[in-house]
């Protein structure tokens, strides 16, 4: 520990040197803002499939818009301009509002390939019997009230394959039409599907789609009279993701300057110098630009969360330097800070680094690196701390004398120390508490991190209600090596499906191989179907007595004739088609494989509403599930993963915890003062767990990871107390006076971001806040030797 | 002699069809006052519908009701069950499990099957003469109403609805299509007023 002349020297050229390296390394990392950060670093099969839904999937990429604020009519030529302009851009991959566009075209591909699209094509369906069961059938719907209106199709279509196509392709019940147009319930507010190109996380190319939209919105309203009131609203998992991601950054900015700002006043007021000031932000800017450096070396990425968060977790790098100024102000030589001050940063730091640990171990690719951040910068800020800034201080460097402050400090410190015996009973009462309530502590909702204000999130509910499009949740997902093979296996469970809409378990499903058939069943269809003189026979024997004549029906022998040879339906022929999109949606072909994609719709009412008893499913699809094939409840699956992150982030802390316990035992040697260190760093956590508790909060992963950082900010001032305990009060009064301004800045920033809308920030705040101020306070009541200074 | 025989004639004959108009100045206004008293209406129908190259008719029947103004259900329960609720603008369809909501004006060509039926009943002549051009003849006691659609869409492929009516009954509506076909659907006198 003694530092020779050339010590300051060497340690500034290795310092610069890092720095330099590590500009480098940033210069050249890849920053990513996407979905990556909550993704498990080590995926099973499952949680790939939900990663690339959440991504890639089609639930990712609805918009849902709602126009209101005008009479229907009004509201319905918007649409209609709204619609025609956006139909015409890029960035939109489909868009629904309720108009027939492109429907003609669909019902002459339909009805030229009805006899290999349709699922009712079978050898006994073109029998005798079933012929004549099928165009009782179809007479029966000519006695219906729309009877007239496709009595022409009877006599090419007499076994109603159309009809059949249709029910299975076009959605059982769309929102209410009004005006040509797709209205909610009370015909207030006229609504619009968007399907965009643009993959969910893409969240730049979402915010220029949502752009796209509003900008249509305006356009169609400056060309329509009388809907200047009207209002566009948008709703759906992008601008979610857009909305947050702007709140987070917004907020995130807005409380960092002024933290900062706060922060540096506070400096002021007590170095009373602009030079301490600037070296006073050396270690944290040191570790920040190592931290960062770290992470890209190690993860070969830096995601935008660990920039955004991780310079609040070495924040409390801040207060190195302000032991350091402190200290030496009142002391120039600088044996003293080396010999009574840096031992016992260098054990906080290490503390802190324990704790920070635990969180590398993390399978959640966001925390993962902000451990990394944290450990890398905490050290280099106080290697620089050490070996760096004592060199750069000038010779007659001076803070304002805080001694004055320290005696008064000194005297409160007394008088806290009696309540004691009262801290450590109120902390027992709050470990039996926890225990007590351990089960209720946690919140396991993914959505309590959701930046996502309750208003929007109503809006959304309000919009899928009004369109009947419930948000995509249950999917069944299955691999194949080629589209054909996906097709085939997709068609194998639709049997079980179709039995669990009968047995109104479901309320339909959209599968791409309802679409579009593999080859093989089209092919399958086309031998079922008989040649011209067997059906004709068949008819002549099905028809009689009923009022049709197998004359009349010469049409349709002509079209099953010549649906036997026709060319089969390849996805080439189905491109232009309108439902071509859902096809695309429910079918993605990477490098190495398909993936089909079966979306399960809930039963809109009765008694099963809006649930699917995915269980029920699972036994129902029996072994048509595999290894490739995955039944996946996206919501309970983000749910799982985010609760496997939690579990695991407390089992890691727990480790974190004993971690730091053998640290300090190997370190101080004595278990009097590791308890003396470790009993107040509980304390703090246990009360502030339970004060939060009481308040009604369900702590969240970023609770614990606020309740980490009080364990390593808060190490630091139990184990000043214990050096004060140790090596006497000539000291102490700077010692106190420096811890209380450490606190004060931690408790500023934190403090700050308690205030927050945003709960991802909210929960630190809340947590750090009321939890550094703890720490100070019951480091100095339990501090070992009452009445000791 | 002939002349006055002749002129006796002539004026008994003119005398005859005074009269007679007299009993045919019974016109829409009148019609409509009397379907506009019945403010509810309770009955069953059945409906033949003829198409050509069909032997025979296809038959429906069910109940018809009609709550003044604006709400008429035609409910079919043979061959196959089925609800048509008009409400306001709205028709909604029920069938099975499926349920359709669409607006009158969007599907003309549906509207005009029962707007008519609707807007008599309702004695709402505005409504009537919205969707088609009128003329009424016979009495009171037996009416004939020609309806001709002047909606473009529906008159491509409905060439007239012929109500039939006694006092407020409507006792059969028969729609002639544009290629021929037609429909003939049967209306029981109601069962209260």
């Amino acid at each position: 520990m003694n530092s020779p002349r050339h010590t300051p020297w060497l340690a500034r050229s290795i310092w610069l040197l890092g720095l330099v390296l590590c500009a480098l390394v940033v210069w050249r990392t890849e920053f990513r803002a996407d979905f990556s950060a909550f993704l498990p670093r080590k995926p099973t099969a499952d949680q790939q499939i939900l990663v690339e839904q959440l991504q890639e999937g089609a639930a990712a990429r609805v918009l849902l818009l709602g126009i209101e604020g005008s009479e229907s009519q009004v509201l319905a030529g918007l649409s209609q301009r709204m619609a025609a302009t956006l139909r015409q851009d890029p960035l939109l991959r489909k868009l629904q509002n309720g108009e027939a566009i492109g429907f003609e075209a669909d019902h002459a591909l339909l009805f030229s390939a009805r006899y290999l699209l349709s699922p009712q094509v079978t050898a006994e369906r073109f029998s005798a019997q079933g012929l004549r069961l099928a165009i009782q059938d179809s007479l029966a719907e000519l006695g219906s009230s729309t009877g007239l209106l496709a009595k022409d199709l009877l006599a090419r279509d007499p076994t109603n394959e159309m009809l059949a196509l249709l029910e299975q392709l076009l959605p059982g019940s769309g929102p209410r039409m009004l005006h040509g147009h797709w209205f909610n319930a009370q015909g207030n507010r006229t609504l619009l599907l968007v399907e965009t190109r643009a993959a969910g996380a893409e969240m730049d190319a979402q915010e220029q789609t949502i752009a796209h939209i509003r900008e249509a919105f305006v356009q169609a309203q400056q060309t329509t009279p009388q809907a200047a009131r009207a209002q566009l609203l948008v709703s759906g998992p992008g601008v979610f993701a857009v909305a947050s991601r702007d709140t987070i950054r917004s907020e995130a900015t807005r409380l960092s300057l002024i933290s900062t700002v706060l922060i540096l006043g506070l400096l002021y007021a007590i170095y009373r110098s602009v030079a301490a000031l600037a070296l006073g932000m050396l270690p944290v800017l040191t570790g920040a630009l190592v931290g960062v450096a770290a992470v890209s070396l190690g993860f070969g990425m830096v995601h935008g969360m660990t920039l955004g968060f991780g310079t609040t977790l070495i924040g409390e790098a801040v207060d190195y330097a302000i032991y350091l100024f402190v200290q030496r102000s009142g002391a120039p030589d600088s044996q003293d800070f080396s010999q009574r001050f840096w031992p016992t940063i260098r054990l906080g730091v290490l503390t802190s680094v324990c704790g920070f640990a635990a969180l590398t171990f993390s399978g959640f690719l966001g925390l993962a690196q902000l451990g990394l951040y944290s450990i890398a910068g905490l050290l280099s800020a106080a290697l620089v701390t050490r070996w760096v800034l004592p060199g750069l201080l000038p010779r007659n460097f001076q803070v304002r004398d805080v001694t004055p402050l320290g005696r008064h400090l000194q005297q409160a410190v007394r008088i806290l120390r009696r309540g004691r015996n009262a801290l450590l009973a109120l902390t027992a009462v709050g470990v039996l508490l926890l225990l007590s309530r351990h089960a209720s502590l946690w919140n396991h909702e993914l959505g309590a991190l959701s930046p996502v204000p309750m208003s929007t999130q109503a809006l959304d509910t309000q919009l899928r209600a009004d369109m009947g499009a419930p948000d995509v949740r249950h999917l069944v997902v299955l691999r194949a090596p080629d589209v054909q093979a996906a097709l085939q296996r997709c068609e194998a469970l639709l049997p079980a499906l179709d039995g669990l809409v009968a047995a109104g378990q479901l309320a339909g499903y959209v599968a791409p191989c309802r679409y579009l058939p593999s080859l093989a069943l089209q092919r399958a269809r086309q031998q079922a179907l008989p040649d011209a003189a067997t059906l004709r026979d068949n008819l002549s024997v099905a028809l009689k007595g009923l009022p049709v004549r197998t004359a009349y029906l010469a049409p349709f022998l002509a079209d099953v004739e010549a649906a036997r040879h026709r060319a089969l339906l390849q996805p080439a022929d189905v491109q232009g088609a309108s439902f071509s999109s859902a096809l695309q949606a429910g079918l993605t072909q990477t490098a190495s494989h398909v993936s089909a994609l079966i979306q399960l719709r809930a039963p809109a009412q009765g008694p099963r509403a809006h649930v699917i008893d995915i269980e029920n499913v699972r036994s129902a699809l029996g072994t048509g599930l595999d290894e490739h094939t995955v039944l996946l409840d996206l919501k309970a699956a983000s749910a799982g993963l985010y609760d496997q992150y939690l579990s695991q982030a407390l089992w890691l802390s727990a480790m974190g915890l004993v971690a730091i316990l053998l640290l300090l035992a190997l370190q101080l040697r004595q278990w009097q003062r590791v308890l003396a260190v470790f009993i107040p760093l509980l304390a703090a956590v246990v009360l502030v767990t339970s004060g939060l508790h009481l308040a009604g909060v369900r702590l969240n992963l970023l609770h614990l990871v606020g309740l980490l950082l009080i364990v390593a900010v808060g190490s630091n001032y139990a184990l000043f107390f214990d050096t004060l305990d140790k090596t006497g009060a000539d000291r102490s009064p700077q010692m106190l006076a420096s811890l209380l301004f450490a606190n004060l800045t931690t408790v500023t920033g934190f403090g700050l971001l308690g205030f927050s809308d945003v709960p991802v920030l909210q929960a630190i705040g809340v947590t750090v806040g009321p939890g550094a101020i703890a720490a100070l306070l019951f480091s100095a009541v339990l501090s070992r030797k009452p009445d000791r200074g | 002699m002939p002349s006055i025989k002749y002129a006796a004639g002539l004026a008994a004959m003119l005398l005859c069809s005074l009269v007679v108009q007299a009993q045919a100045t019974f016109n829409l206004d009148d019609l409509l006052a009397l379907t506009a008293k019945q403010t509810q209406v309770q009955t069953t129908f059945t409906e033949k519908k003829f198409i050509k190259g069909l032997d025979a008719p296809i038959e429906s029947s069910g109940e018809l009701s009609f709550d003044a103004p604006f709400r008429m259900v035609k409910r079919t329960l043979a061959p196959r069950p089925e609800t048509l609720k008009l409400e306001g603008r709205m028709v909604t369809l029920e069938r099975g499990r499926q349920t359709r909501t669409l607006s009158l004006d969007d599907y003309p060509e549906l509207a005009v099957h029962v707007e008519g039926i609707r807007a008599s009943l309702a004695g709402d002549r505005s409504e009537l003469e919205r969707a088609y051009r009128a003329e009424l003849t016979g009495t009171d006691a037996q009416w004939k109403m020609m309806l001709t659609p002047l909606n473009e869409k529906a008159a491509a492929q409905v060439k007239s609805v012929l109500l039939t009516g006694e006092q407020a009954d409507i006792r059969s509506v028969q729609v002639l299509l544009t290629d021929g076909d037609s429909s003939v659907m049967t209306i029981a006198r109601p069962k209260a007023r």
